[in-house]
């Protein structure tokens, strides 16, 4: 069942990002850098979203848990919801794809 | 692409309280000593985890002796004297964690990994061989100890079996503490 996270990225409106997938979410970028300012999706087929946003501070886990959140809550919509409506702890300045 | 009913299991993650470089050998003492650390004041308590991951041997902490050293009891398959000098090390909180999301849809196969000389890996592989590997990595038991993967495969059932909307399932309490998951 498809399900997508409906960001609000700054000067970019909304972009949707697919959880269908998501095997696990991750503080820092796709190699684990910049932990503060990147929160990164993995999904099963070895593909990464990488979301850019606004500094969280030094070893918070706090948007990597507000991405988590969401993903449950969108899965737990019926099947006629398919764009959640997620707003970001941390303003999304960036998303982009591996 | 493999698609089903996408579920969770949290998984309490153990929080990291400090990490360094050892500045005097403790081989055979059973201690760390870091010169620039200060473990005092809480920092580091009774019962967390330190990791010696440059020679890959784990200890939890008997006591803090004093600002720049800890005594502490080996633990695991393979177990160490004490870390000697130069050794990197990470100490993890033994009450203090987070939940981290780890999907159990897709999951092919969970492995004790079996290089590890310490017993202190669970590899999970998903959507056969071109999906991601996940790491558990876990305070070290003893050899052929194989909880914290039976752990995790019950946790796997028991978080399908649940009926829609249960999407994670925080019903697994390990066996062993968890001290980080990463991709492999």
């Amino acid at each position: 069942m498809e399900k997508f996270l409906n960001i609000p990225v700054t000067n970019e409106q909304k972009q949707i990002v697919s959880i269908l997938d998501v095997k696990i979410v991750e503080v820092g970028d796709a190699s684990g850098s910049n932990p503060t300012t990147t929160t990164t999706l993995f999904y099963g087929s070895g593909k990464k979203v990488t979301l850019t946003h606004a500094a969280v501070s030094a070893g918070s886990e706090a948007m990597r848990d507000d991405v988590q959140d969401a993903i449950i809550a969108a899965l737990a919509t019926g099947w006629t919801a398919v764009l959640y409506d997620y707003i970001p702890s941390s303003a999304v300045s960036g998303i982009s794809i591996a | 692409m493999y698609s089903s009913m996408q579920k969770y299991v949290e998984v309490p993650v153990q929080s990291t309280v400090a990490s360094g470089t050892t500045t005097v050998d403790e081989t055979g003492n059973l201690e760390l000593q870091d010169g620039s650390a200060t473990f005092t004041g809480g920092v580091v308590n009774v019962g967390d985890v330190v990791h010696d991951t440059s020679d890959d041997r784990m200890y939890t902490v008997a006591s803090v002796v004093d600002a720049n050293t800890l005594s502490l009891v080996a633990i695991g398959a393979a177990v160490g004297t004490g870390v000697g000098t130069g050794k990197n090390y990470i100490i993890y909180s033994g009450s203090v964690s987070n939940k981290q999301l780890l999907a159990t849809d897709g999951v092919v196969i969970v492995e004790n990994a079996a290089a590890d000389p310490i017993n202190s890996e669970v590899n999970i592989q998903y959507c056969g061989s071109s999906g991601i590997s996940i790491k558990i990595t876990h305070a070290a038991v003893a050899a052929g100890n194989e909880a914290v993967r039976d752990g995790f495969e019950q946790a796997v059932n028991d978080s399908l079996i649940q009926p829609w909307p249960h999407v994670n399932y925080d019903g697994w309490l390990p066996s062993s503490l968890i001290l980080n998951i990463a991709l492999i």
